[in-house]
């Protein structure tokens, strides 16, 4: 097992690699010129050169790439920002709290409601019960999250007034962000958790399981939901990696200093080191992720966790041979 | 010798099949109460849209001077504008782009994404190897980040936008059809067409292709759904359709600034990218259903 | 029990007296003019019509009949398992052990089920929890049933993995480390875990290797003296029904169409279907070179024929077979024959 932990880490280092090159690539192709949005507007022609000059911009494409991947992966330094020149790294490890927290409260809401929902629907399938479940489910998917917000702040926050606006600070201020950005991830949760309980309840063991004389509550909650954890867990996962993403837009609309109005700021102002870095960190949080989701699959069953353990070679061997 | 002349009258089958399978599946599909009426709404919605021209009661630019601000009412059903302009109109109009955007960056994304995807899986080996780890690569990010960097990157604009939107959602569609069809390759009938001397290629184009695209076709519509959503999500930050153009996400950007004064100017377009949206992921729930009974329950 | 044993070595006519006073006593399990219907898209599926069945303690009934005829549907009215939304029983009466399985509560039926009766199903690759052991799915049938702590159940799992000839060591291994005999095993040290008084095994060796049924068979057989169970053994095989069987009913369309003891049944089949099937039987003895199967397939269960069920394939039917419900006749005391072409 640790092994595999091991390999997949490493793994990690090319898949890095790649997304830095590519987003190097990408960035030095922006159109614009960063030295002179460094310098002030009234900065003449010299200046703007001697800045270019300290930033190494008029090196060669290659050795600008060689600089960045070098800082980047042995000295774990993203560089500095070319609007305020703050440390880069800093300000992500200040700011991603704020977004964690967002996320892991989305996944909590998630937990909480997306999968009892989605029980619930599959216990009963086409009754009442079931189809106002999926069809809320199926409008959360629809909204947008950042219109969503919008109600959200003109209902409570402007008409009630029960809720700050916008900013960061006591709890209260996280209330109407995390509904706005958790409720897509508890749609999906549900109908994802509906879908897999419906296969597992058609199993054949779940007739074994009522022939036991199990209950209903243990069959559903001993042997159906752990057979059907593995598209859960994979939905967990989304909601954890999209949560980046949709911080991007749901931080937009309530103004909180975190990672997606860091990167979004930085698109707009074309700092192209804080996209760079940016855009690493939450590759490599998004491969972690995925780390660990593979560990939850091993973890609920037995046959993936038999794979990691020592036959996962042979077995990926026999399935080439298959293919061919 | 009877797998030789079982594939020497499939393609004959096929085409006789052809015909059936989409009536059933047209039958199987007008069953569906929900997914028929959210069709009908879409049609309407699309058609008014196309001809905005006619319908839109004002010009999506024209602004009345004397009616600026105003809540919804019968002469202006969303409201009007900062600049007097009336939002139903420019909704109208919008619609075109959204929708529009919607359709062909999942175009662009499905031909690119089944391309991709058969190849890998066509070629096997090193290239199968290298096309996945691509994959890979473009899933390390999530595919909004992906689209917003892709945008910032290429500038605004109509076609960049499309690019953006479609990059980051080839990855859905190729390894969809890569999966279905490395599973397809092993069935028999495949076996028969071999053995009639059948070339690789056109085994896997003519025969192994059409067989895969089924959860493919469900995630394109769902496809379109998320691509308005994205769609309206870039506008509204400021990198998608720019302002002065009607689209619903960068009308939505252009109201937040009256959120605390005049918050109707954001139900209107919001509303319909929530109808929009609703209506093509019900219909993609009931092309699943229609397509393959069996997934239903 | 001495004294039936005896009764059936000797010759069966001779001791009709004695056998049906016996079978009246004895009726463990009473199935009454059972119906089943499933629904599906709207349509009515027949799957049991009118089954009257009676087993006695400690004995083996054959249920014999091809595949849809409804055999594993019968066993599971009786364990009450059929599939809760898509079906329904509109009418007939199960009476296990003086209880009416039909009119218990679904906790009542909790209580009974895998303790009283149980079940083996056919197909083991499939009738296992794939996420938990092997040890973990017989404990739990033993917790369930009996007040004791996690560990004694434990230890009970070991001690049936044994019984059915698997090292107590590999109880904490998984579905997917065996084999598919192994896993039968394994569904029935779950099925017979606690002790019970019926055993309902609906094809239990259709789905693994000839060599690995005698064994299973023999096993079943071997645990049901020692634990004085009764059983049903649905099966298709008329090979596994003479070697297990106490008595045969037959099976078409979802109703019995003749039944009796083994000996009966094999020396005296009676009704054509019946003789359909022992014809199509390769024989070793006989001189014929060809096997004669039934013409015909069974018939939809959705759109069954009136009349006798079988009329359409029948070699002996007439027109007057098409028409009304044929009843059920006694042939001899206990031999039973639907069919109008026999005389009582």
């Amino acid at each position: 097992m640790i092994k595999y932990v091991i390999k997949r880490l490493l793994w990690m280092i090319p898949l890095i690699l790649s997304v830095t090159v590519v987003i190097f690539t990408l960035m030095y192709f922006v159109p614009g010129d960063p030295a002179r949005i460094v310098a002030s507007t009234d900065a003449d022609e010299e200046d703007v050169e001697l800045i270019r000059e300290k930033l190494g911009l008029d090196q060669p494409y290659i050795v600008r790439l060689k600089d960045y991947v070098e800082d980047v992966f042995f000295h774990f330094d993203f560089g500095t920002s070319i609007t305020n020149g703050s440390s880069i790294q800093s300000s992500l490890m200040e700011r991603f709290p704020r977004t964690l927290l967002l996320t892991v409260n989305s996944l909590v809401l998630t937990i909480l409601i997306g999968i009892p929902l989605g029980i619930i629907a599959a216990v009963n399938p086409n009754t009442w019960k079931d189809r106002i479940a999926m069809f809320f489910s199926l409008v959360a998917v629809s909204i947008p999250p950042f219109w969503l917000a919008l109600m959200l702040v003109i209902v409570f926050a402007l008409n009630l007034g029960w809720l700050p606006m916008m900013g960061i600070g006591s709890f209260k201020y996280y209330i109407l962000p995390t509904i706005a950005n958790s409720v897509i991830g508890i749609a999906m949760q549900a109908r994802q958790t509906r879908s897999s309980m419906l296969e597992s309840l058609n199993s054949d063991y779940i007739v074994t399981c009522r022939a036991k004389g199990l209950s209903r509550k243990g069959i559903i909650f001993r042997h159906a939901l752990p057979n059907a954890s593995i598209p859960i867990i994979t939905e967990m996962f989304f909601t954890l990696s999209g949560g980046i993403a949709g911080s991007l837009i749901i931080e937009n609309v309530f103004s909180i200093p975190g990672i997606g109005v860091y990167l979004v700021n930085a698109l707009n102002s074309r700092d192209y080191p804080v996209v760079q870095g940016t855009v690493i960190f939450i590759a490599i949080w998004v491969c972690l992720l995925n780390l660990i989701t593979d560990l939850g699959y091993a973890f609920v069953d037995p046959r993936i966790r038999a794979g990691f353990t020592g036959s996962s070679k042979k077995r990926s061997r026999n399935k080439k041979e298959v293919a061919v | 010798m009877s797998a030789g002349t079982a594939a020497l009258t499939l393609p004959n089958a096929k085409r006789k099949k052809k015909v059936g399978s989409f009536a059933i599946f047209w039958r199987r599909f007008r069953r569906q109460k929900m997914a028929m009426i959210c069709l009908v709404i879409l049609l309407v919605i699309l058609l008014a849209c196309i001809m905005a021209p006619l319908i839109a009661p004002y010009g999506y630019e024209v602004m009345d001077t004397s009616a600026i601000k105003q809540g919804p009412s019968l002469k202006h059903l969303f409201g009007t504008d900062a600049m007097g302009r009336d939002i139903f109109s420019r909704c109208l109009y919008g619609g075109r782009y959204s929708i529009a955007i919607g359709l062909l960056s999942t175009a662009i994304a499905l031909v690119a994404g089944v391309i991709i995807g058969a190849v890998a899986a066509y070629f096997g080996g090193v290239v199968d190897m290298v096309i996945t780890r691509v994959l890979d690569l473009f899933s390390s990010l999530p595919s909004i980040l992906l689209s917003l960097t892709i945008s910032a990157v290429l500038g605004a604009g109509f076609t960049n936008l499309l690019i953006a939107l479609a990059v980051s959602s080839i990855v859905i569609y190729a390894r969809e059809i890569r999966a279905k069809m490395l599973s397809i390759r092993e069935m028999e009938y495949v076996e028969a067409a071999k053995a009639t001397n059948c070339s690789v290629f056109r085994i896997m184009f003519c025969h192994i292709v059409p067989n895969a695209m089924t959860p493919v076709i469900v995630a394109a519509t769902m496809g379109i759904a998320s691509q308005i959503l994205n769609a309206a999500t870039l506008a509204y930050i400021g990198l998608g359709v720019q302002p002065p153009s009607p689209e619903w996400g960068a009308m939505l950007a252009d109201a937040k600034t009256y959120i605390r004064q005049f918050p109707y100017m954001l139900v209107g377009p919001g509303m319909l990218i929530v109808i929009c949206v609703l209506c093509f992921n019900i219909i993609g729930d009931g092309i699943r259903d229609a397509m393959d009974p069996k997934l239903k329950n | 029990m001495e004294e039936l044993k005896r009764s059936e070595q000797l010759n069966v006519k001779d001791n009709v007296n004695t056998k049906v006073k016996l079978k009246d006593q004895d009726a463990f399990l009473k199935i009454n003019h059972l119906v089943v219907e499933y629904t599906s898209e709207g349509e009515v599926i027949h799957a049991v019509n009118d089954v009257s069945l009676s087993l006695r303690r400690g004995k083996t009934l054959g249920l014999v009949g091809e595949t849809g005829a409804g055999k594993t549907t019968i066993a599971k009215a009786v364990m009450r398992i059929l599939p809760e939304r898509s079906s329904r029983i509109p009418g007939g009466e199960i009476e296990f052990n003086g209880r009416d399985i039909l009119s218990l509560s679904e906790k009542q039926m909790q209580k009974i089920r895998g303790e009283q009766v149980s079940m083996i199903f056919q197909d083991p690759m499939t009738a296992l929890d794939p996420v938990k052991t092997m040890g973990q799915q017989i404990a739990e049938v033993v917790r369930l049933h009996n007040d004791v702590s996690k560990k004694e159940a434990a230890v009970r799992a070991e001690e049936m993995l044994e019984l059915v000839g698997i090292p107590a060591s590999r109880a904490g291994e998984y579905p997917h480390q065996f084999s598919g005999g192994m896993k039968q095993r394994v569904v029935i040290a779950i099925a017979l875990a606690c002790r019970p008084k019926l055993l309902l095994a609906d094809e239990p060796t259709t789905a693994l290797d000839v060599t690995i049924q005698a064994q299973v068979l023999r096993m079943i057989n071997d645990l049901k003296r020692k634990l004085n169970t009764s059983m049903i053994l649905i099966t298709h095989d008329l090979g596994v029904v003479a070697q297990n069987c106490d008595d045969v009913s037959v099976i078409y369309a979802g109703e019995i169409v003749e039944s009796g003891t083994k000996e009966d049944i094999f020396d005296h089949p009676s009704h054509p279907y019946t003789i359909g099937l022992f014809d199509a039987l390769p024989k070793l003895d006989s001189g014929a070179s060809r096997l004669k199967p039934i013409v015909g397939l069974p018939p939809n269960p959705t759109d069954l024929p009136t009349g006798c069920r079988f009329h359409p394939r029948c070699p002996l039917a007439t027109e007057a077979c098409g028409q009304g419900k044929v009843p059920m006749k006694e042939l001899t005391s206990g031999h039973f024959c639907r069919c109008n072409k026999r005389k009582e």
